[in-house]
């Protein structure tokens, strides 16, 4: 089954090589009529009023809404992607929408501006490290006793990595990576969310 | 050397994130608030817009700092600006106001008509023009973490933008074809890096995302450049030198984002009210030309 990733803006060529080296066949989404034929999609990094405006316009937002509280809808988002997922924005624009379906506070461009942008060590949960590209990444303030946390900052310990069902989101870029190993990210949103 | 792909990587990886939008000029905090609103995903504070340099003749300069980052504390969205070309003390400015991106832009009066700026040397990436691949290339080797077409800025004609876009995707689709001998020649050519030049042999791309600047005025315009391989767009005067330079904005945007899609890009079309007046560029002279600035 194909995993959709939302094209209206950002990163998604990035995600896109990262499931092709993982050998799953994606599907970019521009429409709502598109998003039915998917299960599992994943929100690429970019800007988040930008594509919270686009989401709107195109009644993706609607549809998505729907598909979430139908239970009927997987949803992988990184940066800008899990700053849409998660019940409360901080710094955000007054009008931005979120879909609310990660029980999270996630502030915006938390570390600064571009020049803070770098690479950190991300503690996994389920063991060993990874080392993805913050950019302008937001961070999650917020955590509910509902959400899990896969992966922490290995010098603060702050949470960037969390689950909660159907749900999983992060504040860094795993499709952003020296090397292959931050494929285990996409690999987790995959086995956690596989169709039987 | 692990650390300079590090660096170039978290620095192309923000124009990764700019993918599919719009960058649009701004030359007060009011006008980056109506970019924003309108779903900009980042903004260029300048202190006139391209058609005004253009129209004011004498040296342009980078902006007041103090404009840049009054347009900072206004919006949330990344702000660029630029600096002369060859002007690494403008940029060492930018940097430390924290802008997210410079742009070495021919736009502006060159500072030296040699060299360009040593990009490695910043922590905070750049953008350069290019009309063709050559270009492009060798500000890739200098740093730069983007690569624009320039287009002709200021005129709301768009042909100069699709000819340097065409030139270099063009180009990129002939090296792929060929053999390990040609390649040396074409670097040679192309005045470029060898090693950057194989490197598109096989991936088929430029190493740094491809934007479209200069001259883009309508929905049109945009959806044209995106279907030619541009991989978002740069606005400069044609938004605030239109008739309603809002409902332009929004309408640049869905355009961009639906490039392929012809029933969206006809809907936003429909009454955006008077187009920038523009200026046909092959009426300019050559010494009129903004693109021929930079080696």
């Amino acid at each position: 089954m194909k995993v959709g990733i939302l094209a209206l803006q950002g990163d998604v060529d990035l995600h896109r090589s990262v499931l092709e080296s993982l050998k799953v066949q994606s599907v970019l989404i521009t429409s709502k009529e598109q998003l039915d034929d998917v299960r599992r999609l994943i929100i690429p990094g970019g800007e988040s009023t930008a594509m919270s405006k686009l989401l709107v316009s195109s009644d993706i937002y609607g549809r998505l809404k729907e598909r979430i509280e139908q239970d009927s809808i997987s949803i992988f988002g990184t940066c800008a992607g899990l700053i849409l997922l998660s019940n409360t924005v901080l710094d955000g624009r007054q009008d931005q929408v979120s879909l609310q379906a990660l029980d999270v506070s996630v502030r915006r461009n938390a570390f600064g501006r571009q020049i803070e942008s770098s690479f950190k060590h991300v503690e996994m949960v389920t063991g060993g490290f990874i080392e993805p590209a913050f950019i302008r990444a937001p961070k999650i303030e917020n955590v509910s006793t509902k959400v899990d946390i896969l992966g922490r900052l290995k010098d603060s310990g702050e949470p960037v990595l969390v689950r909660q069902g159907k749900m999983m989101g992060a504040t860094f870029h795993p499709e952003l990576c020296f090397n292959q190993d931050c494929n285990m990210v996409h690999r987790l949103f995959l086995e956690y969310t596989e169709e039987n | 050397m692990d650390i300079n792909r590090g660096n170039l990587l978290v620095k192309r990886g923000l124009a990764e994130m700019l993918k599919g939008g719009v960058i649009m000029d701004v030359i007060n905090k009011e006008q980056a608030k109506i970019a924003e609103d309108a779903g900009a995903v980042a903004v260029m504070a300048l202190e006139r817009v391209p058609a005004d340099i253009r129209r004011d003749g004498g040296v342009a300069r980078m902006s007041d700092p103090a404009l840049i980052e009054e347009i900072q504390q206004a919006v949330t969205i990344p702000v660029m600006a630029k600096a002369r070309i060859g002007h690494f003390g403008e940029a060492q400015i930018l940097q430390s106001l924290k802008v997210d991106y410079i742009d070495e832009s021919e736009v502006l009066t060159p500072a030296d008509f040699d060299n360009h700026i040593d990009k490695w040397k910043f922590e905070v990436p750049f953008v350069c023009g290019a009309t063709n691949l050559g270009e492009a290339l060798r500000r890739i080797s200098e740093g730069a973490a983007m690569i624009r077409s320039k287009g002709e800025a200021g005129t709301g004609d768009v042909v100069e933008a699709v000819k340097h876009l065409r030139s270099i995707t063009n180009e990129i689709r002939i090296i792929t074809q060929l053999d390990g001998a040609e390649i040396y020649k074409k670097a040679k050519e192309l005045q470029a890096n060898v090693e950057l030049v194989k490197e598109i042999a096989e991936t088929g791309e430029l190493p740094v995302p491809l934007f479209c600047a200069g001259g883009i005025a309508t929905p049109a315009d945009a959806s044209l450049v995106m279907q030619l391989g541009a991989q978002a767009v740069f606005v400069g005067s044609g938004i605030f030198k239109s008739g309603d330079p809002s409902k332009r904005a929004e309408a640049i945007v869905e355009a961009t984002a639906h490039y392929q899609d012809p029933e969206i890009v006809l809907k936003v079309s429909k009454n955006l009210g008077e187009p920038m007046v523009g200026i046909s560029s092959h009426e300019l002279s050559e010494s009129q030309q903004l693109q021929g600035r930079g080696w």
